[in-house]
């Protein structure tokens, strides 16, 4: 062995050629093969980046926006939502009406435009030479060709915009237990707007902006963009349409918890929800909450009058307590308003789970009659009080007694003016179901 | 006559002809650049013609910068394989190949917790070779430890370390510990959970140092915990500090060689001589040509090894992004610092973790002052070679010492849905993960189909069991009863925060047979812990999520027994001592024949699984 390993200068250098070579070639075959393996690589890392993301979503989402994405009533608005991704449910027959519909307001404006000039010519008549008023006749006979023919083609197009009209109302139809969760909310508005203004334009904008949340907003870049803005940075400004409950700034940059790399997880997770050009009706009822705007005062609509709790008890516990047991109530009824898929007496869509689930913004309510029972009513200051009293008592004078370990002030205290008597029967009937 | 101030070509030109004016200029330059080898020279040497007196071939070593730092000539007997087996020549190799992969990787990379990760992202998705470089690096840097460390093993072994080279010794400790230095820091370059962990265990001895230890973490990690400042340390270590000592220690450990010349084999010289420095006209093979085609051609070879393994065989591990806040299961150091982890379990954190290791390298380093015997020749030295070998046998058993394996002590429900579910890491991947996408069908499975005759009916009756079983658990100080498979629905949904479980489980379809091997696999893990989870049933929940995501929810139940330091606490009789049910006062619970109830639990462990995310059992 203690001789070189090719022992002739001309081998060693063969050999050695022969290794560049190969080195060569073989790089060559990695280079060749590249485009292939990165484009391979960056779908595997969007998998993970997805994976990772519902990792995230469930941890620190799902609470609010639900499990499945579709929302929770009153809490917060869906992702898995074609709202959010500006699927066009109208198929493009909004956008057709709404260019037909413009072509319209523009003849209109050249027929105001001919009448303006025919009044004009026709103020010349009195006190015109013979020559000048059959000039000014035929003039005004050439105007009032033109005004025919210009409202013959706004007729034409009338009869155009029939069919696509009778298509948007049908699918506004189908959509009506939608509309009903709030999806293109105002549209009561918007029609009541476009009938007084006599402007149906308004309406066909308004359902143009409405279906589409980046329009909506109004947002000037795309889905992904405002879903990271809104996970940077939070939603400031909104709490009020939402009893409170805040979308906070996650990430750490703006004082969150979340790193920009989980940040990018989530987004890509949340913008896996889209499912382009296949989303149905179906998704759309799935749909347990829309974006709620912020409250417009001219956007409320009063509700019917009803006679609240408050108001039938005189603003007496015990007065309330006794109306209330008088009643029968009926727990499904209850469970329907606990989990806001009905609305109260008073036309509100109450959703106390959206706080009191899992106990982590307000005590679980589910399994706790017999908390009430053997622990709260054991307390000094509820002594000889019936567990009823005591859960009236906490829905309609919510900051009087708070359970230790959670906020005071923050359940709302206007029930007391959006529950009947009845309500609060069937939501007591379906909370004390858990005793059996 | 010159236009110019001094001759020039076109003066030799005028003077000798166009083309003898040529070849004197050339062979001129060429004389030059070779700092005294002429195209005559090189052409003769290469030939192997005798060659002119002086003897040319020695000019560029006294003469020029490169060569200088290489013997003139050989030893014959030095130009094999036995005895160096090319392990100096390759740590050097080593040296330059990081230096050049490293560098193409600086210019893709940033030192800062905040887009390091995603710079390897980009490296491995769009940067044509990126992946290749990235690799080789890595290879390279775990190779060089290991090539070092045999290089010192085979100077212990040879006895080469004895006079008058007990300085190159020294040095050679120096760079070995350089080299474990430069792995360790760029270990953490990638800022994926690997690294961090990995890093945080062998830093963590930092903090042992008597006295000062929370200055010297302050100043390693650059912060209690590692962050961005410590990436940045780390960094510069890696690509300025640790490499400038390198080189300098690499020149001073070269320019000892051309000064003692290579140690011969032991059997060829008389014991106490050192003749490397007179080697004989007949035994001379020279630098220029041999020892240098020779250099030139193992460049060839080590490299297209290196590009072969790269390219088939091993790719550069890359985790998720690092967490501070997530701790890995199993979580090791670098397998070359695993001997000082292995330690660490001894006992004392300041004793194993920084006196050992500091005494043991220390006494390496001086080695050669305390051994002074005079042979080189191995039957004279069968103590100093016993030593090697325990050193080697010790540092392996330190080693596996270190691996999680060892005196670890994991609970089996953690310890089985870990194996099952884990993350891509230490080139393993949890089973459960392997499924293929449309195998992983909804539905809520249990091992409790497994060995029935019937899976169906099996399943069904399993469905009615968890039904009727009572299920006790106090939550926010109140006992809540209910059956199991509600408290089941509750942990994998409230707690879990999974979208939903079905109402009933069902057999594995035939259409899944992955599925059904994954079950099998789980179930035999948990057979295999029956001790410590007597009763026990595993569960696999699959629930859709979007069209190409779906969630796996894992679950072990069983019947709670004490367990103690790992171990199962056992009565007199041997059997294991259950654990018993309890309500809000700590009461044990009874049935209706005034029984004490065995507190039965839950363990679980979810992922999500994507259709593109291609994991696969390696």
């Amino acid at each position: 062995m203690n001789r070189l390993v090719i022992e002739s200068i001309e081998g060693r250098i063969i050999a050695g050629i022969t290794m560049f070579v190969a080195i060569m070639v073989l790089i060559g075959w990695v280079v060749i093969n590249e485009p292939a393996r990165m484009a391979a690589f960056e779908r595997q890392h969007l998998g993970r980046s997805i994976e990772r993301g519902g990792e995230l979503f469930a941890a620190n989402c799902a609470t609010c926006h639900g499990a499945t994405g579709l929302g929770i009533a009153e809490r917060a608005p869906a992702l898995n939502n074609p709202q959010l991704f500006g699927f066009d449910f109208f198929n493009g027959v909004n956008g057709q009406i709404g260019r037909l519909q413009r072509q319209q307001v523009e003849l209109n404006a050249r027929i105001t435009t001919l009448n303006n000039q025919r009044d004009t010519l026709l103020a010349e008549v009195v006190g015109a030479t013979d020559e000048r008023r059959t000039a000014i006749i035929e003039e005004v006979n050439t105007i009032d060709a033109d005004i025919t023919a210009l409202s013959d083609q706004i007729a034409e197009i009338d009869e155009r915009l029939a069919p696509l009209l009778e298509e948007r109302q049908r699918i506004l139809d189908a959509m009506e237990p939608a509309i009903d969760r709030g999806y293109l909310a105002g549209l009561e508005q918007a029609i009541a707007t476009a009938e007084a203004e006599n402007n149906p334009l308004h309406l066909t904008d308004f359902i143009d902006r409405s279906a589409n949340r980046l329009l909506q907003a109004p947002w000037g870049s795309d889905v992904s963009s405002f879903i990271r803005t809104t996970l940077y940075h939070g939603r400031p400004g909104t709490g009020d349409a939402w009893n409170g409950s805040l979308m906070v700034a996650w990430a750490q940059i703006a004082g969150g918890p979340l790193r920009g790399d989980q940040i990018d997880d989530l987004v890509n997770f949340i913008v896996n929800w889209d499912r382009g050009n296949q989303w149905t009706l179906e998704d759309l009822y799935a749909v347990q909450q829309f974006t709620k705007l912020k409250a417009d005062a001219a956007m409320v609509v009063a509700g019917p009058a009803v006679q609240t709790i408050g108001a039938e008890s005189g603003n007496n516990l015990d007065v309330a307590t006794e109306l209330v047991m008088a009643l029968t109530g009926d727990p499904a009824r209850g469970q329907a308003l606990y989990e806001g898929t009905v609305r109260s007496a008073s036309n509100n869509r109450l959703a106390c789970s959206s706080c009191h689930m899992g106990g982590a913004q307000a005590p679980a309510t589910n399994e706790k009659w017999n908390t009430f029972l053997n622990v709260r009513l054991q307390l000094p200051e509820f002594a000889g009080w019936s567990p009823e009293k005591y859960f009236i008592h906490g829905v309609i004078y919510p900051n009087e007694y708070v359970v230790p370990g959670y906020a005071s002030g923050v359940m709302p205290g206007n029930y007391i003016t959006q529950l009947s008597a009845q309500d609060l029967a069937d939501m007591l009937a379906y909370v004390r179901s858990y005793a059996e | 006559m010159s236009l110019l101030p001094f001759p020039s070509f076109l003066d030799d030109v005028r003077d000798k002809g166009l083309k003898k004016a040529i070849f004197e200029g050339i062979d001129e330059t060429v004389e030059r650049l070779t700092a005294g080898m002429n195209v005559g020279d090189i052409r003769s040497a290469l030939r192997g013609d005798p060659m002119r007196k002086p003897d040319p071939r020695l000019r560029p070593h006294a003469d020029g910068f490169w060569l200088h730092m290489r013997p003139g000539y050989f030893h014959k007997d030095m130009t094999g394989v036995y005895p160096t087996f090319r392990l100096g020549w390759l740590s050097t190799y080593f040296v330059v190949f990081e230096t050049i992969t490293g560098v193409l990787l600086m210019f893709w990379y940033t030192p800062s917790p905040d887009i390091a990760y995603g710079n390897m992202l980009n490296i491995l998705s769009n940067v044509p070779l990126g992946q290749f470089v990235r690799d080789l690096h890595r290879l390279g840097a775990e190779a060089m430890v290991l090539i070092v460390a045999l290089h010192m093993m085979r100077t212990w072994v040879t006895g080469s370390y004895k006079k008058p080279r007990q300085f190159t010794w020294f040095t050679g400790v120096i760079l070995l510990v350089i080299t474990g230095l430069l792995s360790f820091t760029g270990y953490l370059l990638p800022w994926d959970q690997l690294a961090l962990w990995a890093v945080t265990i062998g830093a963590s001895m930092a903090e042992a140092t008597p006295v000062i230890g929370e200055q010297v973490n302050l100043i390693v990690r650059g912060a209690p915990e590692l962050g961005a400042n410590g990436l940045l340390r780390f960094y510069l270590a890696h690509v300025l500090l640790l490499p400038i000592f390198l080189f300098i220690f690499t020149g001073v450990h070269y320019y000892k060689v051309i000064i003692h010349g290579h140690s011969l084999p032991p059997r060829l010289e008389n014991i106490g001589e050192d003749t490397a420095k007179r080697v004989p006209l007949d035994k001379r093979v020279y630098f220029i040509p041999d020892i240098w085609t020779n250099e030139i051609m193992w460049v060839g070879v080590t490299t297209f090894i290196m590009v072969v393994l790269c390219v088939w065989f091993y790719h550069a591990p890359l985790e998720n992004h690092a967490d501070p806040l997530v701790t890995p299961l199993g979580t090791t150091a670098p397998w070359y610092f695993l001997w000082i982890q292995g330690a660490l379990k001894l006992g004392d954190k300041f004793f194993w973790g920084i006196l050992f290791p500091t005494l043991a390298i220390g006494v390496l380093a001086v080695m050669p002052y305390l051994d002074v015997t005079k042979s080189r020749r191995y039957a004279h030295r069968r103590v100093s070679l016993s030593i090697a070998m325990a050193l080697v046998s010790f540092t392996t058993i330190l080693s596996y010492m270190g691996l999680p394996e060892f005196a670890v002590a994991t609970s089996a429900e953690t310890e089985i849905l870990h194996e099952m579910t884990m993350e891509p890491a230490h080139n393993h991947v949890g089973p459960m993960r392997t499924v293929p996408f449309n195998q992983a069908v909804a539905g809520a499975y249990t091992t409790a189909q497994l060995g029935a005759p019937d899976p169906r009916a099996a399943v069904e009756s399993f469905t009615a069991q968890l039904r009727a079983a009572p299920f006790f658990e106090v939550v926010d100080g109140v006992l809540i009863t209910r059956t199991e498979f509600d408290a089941l629905t509750n942990r994998i949904v409230t707690v879990d925060h999974a979208p939903a479980m079905p109402s009933s489980f069902r057999p594995v379809p035939d259409d899944a047979p992955e599925l059904l091997k994954i079950l099998r696999e789980f179930n035999a893990k948990i057979m295999a812990n029956q001790d410590e989870l007597p009763n026990a049933w595993g569960a696999i929940i699959i629930n859709d999520i979007q069209g190409n995501l779906k969630r796996v929810d894992m679950v072990i139940s069983w019947d709670s027994v004490q367990i103690e330091m790992g171990q199962v606490v056992r009565d007199a009789q041997g059997e294991p001592i259950f654990e018993f049910a309890r309500d809000a006062s700590g009461e044990v619970i009874l049935d209706q024949n005034g029984n004490p109830v065995i507190a039965r639990r839950f363990y679980t462990r979810h992922f999500y699984l994507h259709a593109d995310s291609a994991y696969f059992r390696h």
